[in-house]
């Protein structure tokens, strides 16, 4: 497809001008420090180019808790009727980091396996992406590259990546040239209103713009990350995982917040009338004490330790067998937001670890 | 057929509402429904349905019923809390929500005594169960039954609590009439009442089974524990392939569809691979009879 030049001056009032058409969502900062996707507003200064993985990944636009799955009433001859339960309006997520595009890309996957599952992807064939390329690792905890996400522009409408030095602050301004890769039909349309030039050797820049980033890119695990999905098949490294179970507490806080995560509870929500209700599901975390627990009281993950190890396990071997990607993006969110500072880049590595000890 | 232009056709969230025709207390906690569908389940011996009611909930019940049963479902339920407890408040003619058929399920096939060309297959077909655990497999028993002549030898050793939470006991008589069909029926303990069967657990009659072991099936299904040693038992007396007993599982289950999570085993759904395995399949997953 085809590729643009434009500067992120002119990407910022593009923006601005889409908002006013449809549903637009961008990283917002809020209460100073922390980013969400939030509809953009006009006072809105944008922050393209540093902002920090948000709170929630935008995969969670597409998959929201609360999700209606059917509402229903009984009618007066006492016959159910059930509907869809919500109409599903058009959005656009902007400003996607790739890491999250590949969260999504990973969602895309799941749920258009075996039976579909018709309410993610509504919304998904409702949705828009223009992902945003980073030029330098967001902080501390992501860990990208490592992760095989970075790059990654599978799923994204348009894909931008910025041909200047990311790492300085300031206004956006004419020199920040920007390339624009325009990969599916829809976004065609959507790059019609940016003020921009076609660009005829894309590669080329976007190539050099890549081998200017700092190398490594964040932080690397001590092995290719094939390796380290080997050793966690093989091995059941239960030290490793009793050693962070000890610290954890069980808040699920880690499942909540990453883009890959999405296990859920359903609900059954009766109303007031007595003969109308819906069915709705709830984000579930497999970290929660009572995630597999059954009538009876019997607990098929009592241990903490065993659901730290499901939690590992569905990441690096369990999905990867079924989908053949890694279900980690290296967003660094369960490490940034762990109330105790759990990061699954340490809990990987050290399983690696300690099956390399264990086979010398 | 399903597709996404239909909503609320291509909703898998959405039960179909079927009728009571009848409710019949067998112990104090499990009631046997009997209900119309208005389309036939198609259901394999083992499979389950989510059944419920909107509004309230649902949960995963199994199929009792075997599968010539049309549009005739039945399904044992146990109350043993909310959306169970408000199951046990309907009456005849009241509707329940069902979804469903899932998950695998057994082969009729696997168990014959002969296929085609007349080569002799199963000779014995073993079926230990334990409380609940009976529900499900009389989907399978009830097939075998009907088309006996068609089976080899079955042996089935049920296990109770007390002759109180004995299921099916009249049923279970007329299986007895079968030609080349043995029933051991077990209490753990009489409990002061009477009682015509065996007092022990449902492991004790297994050394004594007559069985040709490379031409037999075994089947088991009952609480968590029962497994472990069920398994030690057969495998210190007789010398099955791991391929030719079946288990069926129970797991949390939300959604029948594999993807809320809750049923994982290791990398394997209960709901979708499951709820009947192969023990060939678990030997690899850990999670699996822990
Ligand atoms: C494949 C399969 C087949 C089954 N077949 C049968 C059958 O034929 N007959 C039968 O009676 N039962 C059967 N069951 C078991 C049945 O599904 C459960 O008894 C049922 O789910 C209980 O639901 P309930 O709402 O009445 O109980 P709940 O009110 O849900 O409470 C029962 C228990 O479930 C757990 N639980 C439920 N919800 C939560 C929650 N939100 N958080 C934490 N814990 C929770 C708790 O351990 C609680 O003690 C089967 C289960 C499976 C998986
Ligand atoms: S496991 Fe952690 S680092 Fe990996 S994708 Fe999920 S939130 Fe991001
Ligand atoms: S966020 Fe941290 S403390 Fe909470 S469940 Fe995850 S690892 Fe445990
Ligand atoms: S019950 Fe939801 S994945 Fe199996």
């Amino acid at each position: 497809m085809n590729a643009y030049l434009s500067n992120l001056d002119q990407i910022e009032s593009w923006f601005f001008n889409l908002a006013e058409k449809q549903l637009f969502f961008l990283p917002k900062k809020t209460q100073g420090v922390n980013y969400r996707f939030e509809p953009i507003d006009h006072q809105q200064s944008l922050d393209l180019l540093n902002y920090k993985p948000t709170i929630l990944p935008p995969g969670k636009n597409i998959f929201p808790d609360d999700e209606i799955l059917f509402s229903y009433y009984k009618d007066d001859d006492g016959h159910y009727q059930f509907s869809q339960g919500v109409t599903v309006n058009s959005q656009l997520l902007a400003g996607v980091r790739a890491c999250d595009l590949k969260g999504v890309y990973l969602l895309d996957e799941v749920f258009s396996d075996g039976v579909k599952d018709s309410h993610y992807l509504r919304r998904r064939e409702k949705t828009d992406i223009i992902a945003f390329n980073c030029m330098t690792p967001c902080d501390d905890h992501c860990f990208c590259e490592a992760a095989q996400s970075l790059d990654f522009q599978m799923g994204a409408d348009i894909f931008i990546t910025p041909l200047f030095s990311t790492s300085h602050k300031g206004q956006a301004n004419e020199e920040q040239q920007c390339l624009l890769e325009v990969l599916t039909p829809r976004g065609n349309e959507l790059i019609k209103s940016l003020e921009s030039t076609e660009c005829s050797s894309p590669q080329d820049l976007k190539n050099h713009a890549i081998a200017s980033r700092p190398q490594p890119f964040g932080r690397q695990f001590s092995a290719p990350i094939e390796q380290l999905a080997k050793a966690i098949h093989q091995k059941d490294a239960d030290s490793v995982y009793q050693q962070y179970a000890e610290q954890c507490f069980s808040c699920g806080t880690c499942n909540l917040v990453c883009p890959t995560c999405y296990c859920f509870e359903t609900k059954d929500e009766l109303n007031l009338d007595g003969s109308s209700g819906k069915k709705t599901r709830h984000w579930d975390a497999c970290l929660s004490p009572g995630f597999a627990e059954v009538a009876g009281g019997h607990n098929f993950r009592a241990e903490p330790a065993a659901r730290q190890h499901h939690r590992i396990r569905r990441k690096f071997d369990y999905l990867p067998q079924r989908f053949e990607q890694t279900f980690c993006t290296g967003c660094g969110r369960c490490g940034r937001q762990c109330t105790t500072g759990i990061d699954i880049f340490n809990i990987v590595n050290d399983v690696y670890l300690s099956v390399q000890e264990s086979q010398e | 057929m399903k597709t996404l232009s239909d909503p609320v056709k291509s909703n898998p969230y959405i039960p179909m509402m079927a009728e009571i025709q009848s409710i019949e207390p067998l112990t104090k906690n499990e009631m046997l429904f009997r209900v119309r569908l208005p389309e036939p389940l198609n259901h394999r011996p083992g499979q389950f349905v989510m059944a419920g009611l909107p509004g309230i909930g649902e949960c995963a019940i199994s199929i009792s019923s075997g599968p010539e049963s049309g549009k005739t479902l039945e399904m044992v339920i146990r109350k043993v809390g909310n959306v169970t407890g408000v199951l046990h408040k309907l009456k005849k003619h009241d509707l329940i929500g069902i979804r469903g058929p899932f998950g695998s399920g057994f082969e009729l096939n696997d168990f014959h005594l002969k296929n085609g060309n007349q080569e002799t297959l199963i000779k014995d077909i073993v079926i230990i169960a334990g409380g609940l655990g009976l529900v499900p497999l009389r989907s399978l028993i009830i097939p075998i039954m009907e088309h006996k002549s068609d089976f080899g030898r079955v042996h089935l050793i049920i296990g109770s609590k007390t002759p109180r939470e004995a299921l099916f006991r009249q049923q279970i008589q007329q299986w007895k009439i079968h030609p080349d069909c043995s029933i051991t029926e077990l209490v753990d303990n009489t409990d002061f009442q009477d009682w015509d069967g065996d007092v022990g657990l449902v492991t004790e009659p297994i050394h004594k089974l007559n069985i040709i072991e490379k031409n037999t099936m075994v089947v088991l299904c009952g609480p968590p524990v029962m497994y472990k040693f069920v398994l030690m038992e057969i495998k210190m007396n007789f010398n099955i392939p791991d391929n030719h007993i079946f288990i069926d599982l129970e797991r949390r289950m939300r959604c029948g569809l594999g993807k809320c999570g809750h049923c994982q085993i290791n990398h394997v759904y209960c709901c979708k691979e499951g709820p009947v395995f192969r023990y060939s399949q678990l030997t690899d997953l850990s999670e699996a009879l822990n």
